[in-house]
């Protein structure tokens, strides 16, 4: 390409500053026949593309599109969840190290292991469930005798990895607290572990001791 | 498997100029407003962003690589991989410039990878699956002749630009279909300015001979 395409290129374009629209003139002066059939052939293939081709088209199915991304971008922040745990939440530090992974993330059950201290029946008692992914729902949470454990079943949740160990803390003792759900979590002798309290929309928040 | 429904778009002047959603907010402010929402985690932020620009990257792919269900699909890589990168976004260059950017990598690793399989050459099927300027035509209200000569028109375009190298072509559509600056195509196609006149050039020169060979 050499200069003087290059000027036409510009001033066909709208893209001549004050140092090349100088050059441009002269140019112009010298041979307007050459500039302007130059000019006029850019401009009708600009026109005929522009009336063929569309500058915007919405994807097929567009909300199912928008849907889509946000689903992966969920994914894809489940997959980075442990990353971002290392700076994490400090009032779920005690969910970190037995559920790091996307399984933090995704349920939080809490119940007492025994029923020593009051609380009527036999084996576990499910004081609460949660599952902040709405693709993953607590189907079932509750001692089963015959097992003699409490069995949890989710839906929804990704494979845990083998090497996931899942744990929780003994809790001997529950006490309900404040109007909307929360309660007082105690493990051993009267050790005050955990503080549950409701949120905005119904959401526990665990306030470790 | 061609099931997709080409969808026209009413929204091609609210990117990224035309105050889009926000009403009488600037397109600028309006996205750097958005983009700050999002790095503060608000996927409804991004949602609206995506609304936003769907239609322009959706448009940039296929227009380049003439596969609906294959634009489909790295329209979404492209703003899952904006999402990702979002963090990093200083806003030194216009929202849309930076978002162009990554539909031109997508786009560009996509026919590099394409390339591999089919050693470059052009398969007449992809242009059977969508045509150029389909979506702006009023078939049904044609009269049958006039149908006619805008068909052979689009024809004769289609396969003009598509004889056009990536470069040049991808060139071509920023500035005569995207309307951009060389300064904004330069960065969205990562060049410098030269190269974008360049490229411009040759694509404009290459287009014409292969209009007036088609013609006769």
């Amino acid at each position: 390409m050499n200069r003087k395409e290059e000027l036409i290129t510009r001033w066909i374009d709208g893209e001549l500053n004050a140092e090349t629209r100088e050059e441009f003139d002269q140019l112009m002066a010298d041979d307007p026949e050459f500039c302007s059939r130059i000019r006029k052939e850019a401009e009708g293939i600009g026109s005929k593309m522009r009336s063929e081709i569309p500058a915007d088209v919405q994807p097929p199915y567009p909300d199912f599109f928008n849907s889509q991304i946000q689903k992966r971008i969920r994914e894809e922040d489940r997959a980075g969840a442990p990353e971002r745990a290392a700076g994490g939440i400090s009032v779920l530090w005690w969910l970190r190290s037995p559920l790091t992974w996307g399984t933090a993330a995704l349920f939080m059950i809490l119940l007492l292991s025994r029923n020593d201290d009051g609380i009527s029946g036999t084996g576990s008692y499910v004081v609460s469930t949660y599952a902040p992914d709405p693709g993953v729902s607590v189907e079932r949470a509750e001692y089963d005798t015959d097992a003699q454990a409490t069995v949890i079943m989710l839906t929804g949740l990704e494979r845990i990895p083998d090497e996931v160990e899942v744990k929780g803390r003994d809790i001997t003792a529950y006490q309900p607290s404040g109007s909307r759900g929360g309660g007082l979590f105690y493990a051993g002798q009267d050790q005050l572990a955990y503080v549950m309290e409701r949120g905005i929309g119904g959401v526990p928040e665990i306030l470790a001791r | 498997m061609n099931f997709f429904r080409l969808i026209p778009s009413n929204r091609a002047k609210e990117v990224p100029d035309g105050g889009g959603a926000g009403g009488d907010i600037p397109a600028s402010q309006r996205d750097r407003q958005l983009v700050e929402l999002c790095k503060s985690g608000d996927n409804q932020a991004f949602d609206e962003l995506v609304t936003l620009y769907r239609g322009k990257v959706y448009a940039m792919i296929l227009n380049m690589i003439h596969n609906d269900a294959d634009a489909w699909d790295l329209s979404q890589d492209v703003f899952v991989k904006a999402w990702k990168a979002l963090p990093k976004f200083e806003a030194r260059s216009a929202f849309y410039t930076w978002l162009y950017r990554i539909t031109h990598n997508v786009t560009y690793d996509w026919i590099r990878k394409r390339k591999r399989v089919v050693s470059g050459e052009f398969e007449d099927s992809l242009m059977e699956q969508a045509e150029p300027g389909a979506l702006t035509t009023p078939k049904s209200a044609d009269l049958p002749d006039v149908a006619m000569e805008r068909t052979e028109l689009r024809g004769r375009i289609a396969r003009a630009i598509e004889n056009l190298s990536d470069d040049h072509r991808e060139v071509i559509l920023r500035k005569e279909i995207d309307g951009l600056s060389y300064q904004e195509i330069a960065e969205v196609a990562g060049c410098s300015v030269g190269t974008v006149m360049s490229r411009l050039f040759y694509a404009r020169k290459k287009l014409q001979a292969s209009l007036e060979e088609n013609r006769s």
